[in-house]
Parts: C-alpha cells; structure tokens; sequence
C-alpha cells in the first residue's frame, strides 16, 4: 500500500532528534508518541500480529506514521517480539516473568499485562536469593506462556526486525526506540519476588538484595547489548519503576538501586549506544543524581508523576528529557485540551533544546489527540533562530 | 516510657520484631486486647502521616501494615476470648476492575483498611463487574473499591457502575476509584464518588464518609 508523503521540513527525524539529544536547538522541539498496540484499534492488523510478526508489524508501525502526517521516534516492525520473547531472565521475557500475551492468555487485541502473582505463590521464593548466587537465573524459565519453537524463531525474526530498524534509520529517516531493552537487578528481584514481598525483603535482607545484584549486574548489561546486537538499532532502554519516590527511601534507592542505574547506563552510553530511559512513577526528588550520568547522550522518558519543570531546572543542560503528558489525556481528553498542555511543556522546557514531547499512547487514545500534539510540535514548537 | 509507648515507637521505626516481643510482653501483664490494638492502630496512622510529609515511602506502608497484621495474629486468641468484641467499622468490597491485574496499591489500601478497622473483602484481579455486584448484595457493603492503570480498567469501571445501578445498588454505596492514573475525569467517567492515587489518602475518605473518627 502506498502512504502519504510525509511533508519535508528542515532537518530530518535522524538530525532533529540527535541535536536534541545532544542538548542543542534542532529545526523544532521534536515529537514522540510512545505508540505499541494502538494500530490494532484501526487497520486489519492484531496485537498479536504487532507482537509476533514482523512484516505485520512493520506494516502497523508505517500506517500509524504517515496516519498522523509523521512523528521523530517509532518503533520498529517486530521489536516487541525481540522484547517478550527474549530468552534471558529479563523483565519482560515472558520465560522468567508472568506476562500475558496477546493471543496467548489474553485476546488477540489486549495488549501484554504482567502478573503479579499473589504473596504466597511468587515466582522467587527467600531462599532463592542464594539458589541465584549458585546458579544464576536460568533454572527459572518457564514454557507456558512462551515455548521452545518461539525461541527458535528468534533468529529469524531478529533478521526482519533488524531490516526494518534499517528502513526507519536510512529511508524514513527516523530513529528507532527500545532496540533493545533492560532493567535493574533491584526492579528485576522486585517483579520476580512480588512487589510486597521485595519490600519487605527490602528491611529484612538487604545484604542478599545487594549480593544478588553485584552477582547479576554484568549479565543485565550483557543481556541488553546483545538484544540490541540482534536488532542491530542503536537505542537500549534502561528501565526504573521501583525504586522512584512512589516506592522506596532515599536511603534504600542509593544503597540497592543507584550504583547499579548507574553503572548500566554508564557503560552503554561508553559503548556508544543511545540510552533512553524510561523512568516510572514520580522521581523529582531524586532527579539530581542523574547529573552523574554521562552528559548529552541520553534521553529521558518520564510519566507524569515526575515533575518535567523540575527536571528541566535540574537537568536542562545535562539530559533531554520528556514527560508530564497523561496518557489518558489522549483518550478522555480533546484536541484543544492536549495543544494547551504541548504549548505549556514547550513554553517551559524547550529553550536550548533537549526536550522531546510526548507520553506512552494508550491503545484507545483518539487519533485527533495525536494530531494536535503533533501538529502543535510542527508549529508552535518551531526554534525562532 | 511505658511499654505501650515502647510499642508505639517501635511500630513507628519498623522495628519489627522488638514490636512482636512488645505485643507479647503486654498480654502477658494482662492488658486489654483492644487497647494493645489501639496503639498498633495509632502507630500505622503515625507511619501514615510520615508517608504524607515523604518521610515515609510504600515500602514503609507496607512494612507497618505487615507489622500490623502479624501483632493482630498474637492478638487473635486474646480478642476473640474477649466477651465485648469489637464490632467492625464497616463493610468494603474491592477489586482490580477486568482487563486488569495490576495489584500493588490496592494490596496497600486493603492492609491500610484492615488495620483502620473495616472488614474487606479483596477480590483480587481482573474481577468483571458481576463479582463486584455478587459480593456487594452477600455482604451488604457500605463502600466499594475498584482498583486499576490502564486506560481499558476504566472502561470496565464505567461498566462496573452499570451493573451495581442494574441491581438497585448503587445507591447504596459509595464508590472510590484507585491507582496511579484516576483524577477527577476518571472518577467522573467512572460513575465513582470518589479517586485516590494515595492508600492513606483513601483511608481517610472511607473514614469520613462510614464517620469513623
């Protein structure tokens, strides 16, 4: 199928993106519509089929693009298959964690949703924080919600997916999000033990929190590079969820969380990946610790728990940074509703660069949602040089 | 300091089990069940309040209302022997609405409640909307909960409310609508009375309408 051209602007998706990224003015402030499953809900195209086929996915991705006239971030068709089916013990591998998948435990059309498993019953039992340290990780897999046959599969999807991250980068013009993706031994351990119970873990043993993550930081770091490896993007996500300022002290981010943060990105912006990272929940009352991360190379996703003014103050000339946008804005609210609130990040947050607009889009948003914030991004958002 | 303010603190600074050796000792020197109770209920309203100022975090909430829990264990055989039993503060029926499984802070909300004095009765997740409606009528309940974060959970809320409507029910509950993403255009939607993104919060407006002090 042919799309609508894509009208041309100053700099391209690729140039607009890295100048923001390394903190300078690009043509305007660029936007980012952290779309998954939305296309699902408008074209013959199921969630299952975004999530485990390639060429439909690719597809999906395209349509949604040229849809709202185009956007600076996307997906890449497959990327997410490369995420749930991962065949490491990750977040989102659904071998280690309880996730639900589309077409598997769940309708063709919901999204993927992970379980946490009720408080007797978790996937990490105490005594396993030893059982890790002895033998890592691997005995934990489970073939219910994914099987052997879809691990064998990767290689060949990992081709496809790699092929059109490749036609996103060099045709479109655009970069890729999440080309590979991890998280922190801490929200890893609190997903697997259950979050009540890692929080209680969390006063009665700290010390085989932290010697569980010492024995697993460098395989994480691994398990990432090697996802991007196979999608051959350029982009890992760093995830953060709970050890924010909704979850945990001060005290317990900096001894169980922080050093390990730290260390990931550290190493990947070294590496020369693009680090984005997608910080749930509220963290402003611990954004100035990311000033110790490499500077310029790294952007950052936020929701709207996380004051983004407060960051921007903190963190302007440090880090480009996104957020402050509901994601049921798109869906509850009108097109007027979310210019008023683009306008209000790009007044506050754009001077010098380093800033993106956008939010994660529910998969029910309404599509005139989508185009204001777009739209408002082309023209309000344009850099007076 | 007398060992009932012993208690309080240690509850306070979550010092687990010098709590639990607190709680015992007490019993031993014959004090009131309910009384022991009252100071263990005191200390978690405390913790809340830290929570409010950010003192505090979940994890805290979460180790208070453990605390809590396993000090009402010691406590059960003493309460139940007690003639003058205390009666509960009112009925709650809570869930994550279907289409939904996210649990954390409704889990929170459910100690919270338990340890303010209502009886709560969790559904778990992914609970249609006939669930709620069953239980509600088996219990006669005074407030339901529905928990969810994403976008589709508030759907199966609006849907929620229907069915309690349906059944006449409506009217004879309050409705409070929980998790990170509700705000007043959620609760509106919902057809809910009342959204928290804050357990202790919620607590509080539970307290108020059911006017327990």
């Amino acid at each position: 199928m042919e799309f609508e051209p894509i009208k041309e602007e100053p700099m391209t998706s690729v140039e607009r993106v890295l100048t923001a990224m390394s903190l300078k003015e690009p043509d305007r402030v660029p936007v980012w519509p952290l779309i998954d499953f939305l296309p699902a809900a408008h074209i013959d195209v199921t969630a299952q089929e975004i999530l485990e086929d390639p060429d439909k996915s690719q597809y999906a991705y395209e349509w949604i693009y040229h849809k709202l006239g185009g956007y600076d971030i996307t997906m890449a068709g497959g990327a997410m298959y490369m995420m749930y089916i991962n065949p490491f013990p990750d977040f989102f591998s659904a071998y280690y964690a309880d996730w639900r998948l589309p077409g598997r435990m769940l309708d063709v059309n919901e999204p993927p949703q992970l379980v946490e498993r009720s408080l007797d019953n978790p996937i990490l039992t105490v005594n396993d924080y030893d059982r890790i340290i002895n033998e890592g990780l691997l005995w934990l897999a489970n073939f219910d919600r994914a099987s052997m046959g879809d691990m064998t599969k990767l290689g060949k999807i990992g081709a496809k997916v790699a092929e059109n991250t490749e036609k996103w980068w060099t045709h479109f013009k655009v970069p890729t999000f999440t080309d590979g993706a991890v998280i922190v031994p801490f929200d890893l351990l609190s997903v697997f033990r259950g979050s009540t119970n890692f929080m209680k873990d969390i006063y009665r043993y700290p010390d085989k929190i932290k010697a569980v993550s010492d024995f697993l930081i460098d395989n994480v770091i691994l398990m990432g590079e090697y996802g991007v490896s196979k999608s051959k993007g350029k982009t890992l996500l760093v995830g953060a969820v709970r050890a924010s300022a909704d979850f945990v002290s001060i005290k317990h981010f900096e001894e169980l969380f922080w050093p390990y943060f730290k260390k990931i990105v550290t190493r990947y912006v070294n590496d020369g990946f693009i680090v984005q990272l997608h910080m749930d929940t509220c963290w402003t009352d611990r954004l100035h610790y990311l000033l110790e991360l490499p500077k310029g190379k790294i952007y950052m996703h936020m929701d709207e728990r996380t004051d983004i003014f407060k960051a921007k103050e903190i963190l302007g000339d440090h880090m480009c940074i996104q957020g402050n946008m509901k994601p049921s804005l798109f869906t509850l609210g009108t097109p007027a509703m979310v210019e008023k609130q683009t306008k209000e990040i790009i007044d506050k947050c754009a001077e010098g660069g380093g800033l993106f607009v956008g939010a994660e889009i529910p998969d029910n948003a309404k599509l005139e949602n989508l185009k204001a914030m777009i739209e408002t991004c082309k023209t309000y958002g344009v850099y007076r040089k | 300091m007398s060992l009932k303010d012993e208690l309080f603190e240690s509850v306070v600074e979550l010092e687990e089990h010098k709590a639990y050796d607190l709680v015992k000792q007490l019993l031993e020197e014959n004090n009131d069940p309910k009384v022991i109770i009252d100071v263990l209920r005191k200390a978690v309203e405390d913790i809340g309040e830290k929570f409010n100022k950010k003192e505090y975090f979940l994890t805290e909430l979460v180790m208070a209302g453990e605390i809590f829990q396993q000090s009402a264990k010691i406590l059960e055989p003493a309460l139940k022997a007690d003639a003058d039993k205390e009666k509960n503060k009112g009925v709650v029926v809570i869930g994550t609405v279907k289409g939904d499984v996210h649990d954390i802070g409704k889990n929170i909300f459910v100690t919270l409640l338990k340890s303010a004095g209502f009886e709560v009765f969790d559904l778990g997740v992914d609970i249609p909307p006939q669930d709620f409606v069953n239980k509600v009528k088996e219990t006669n309940a005074d407030v339901v909960g529905y928990s969810g974060l994403l976008t589709v959970a508030l759907e199966t809320m609006k849907e929620t409310t229907e069915a309690l409507k349906t059944e006449g029910l409506r009217d004879k509950v309050k409705i409070i609508i929980g998790g990170l993403p509700t705000d007043e255009m959620w609760m509106k939607e919902a057809g809910a009375d009342a959204f928290t993104d804050n357990a202790f919060e919620g607590v509080k407006i539970v307290k108020k309408w059911l006017e327990v002090g």
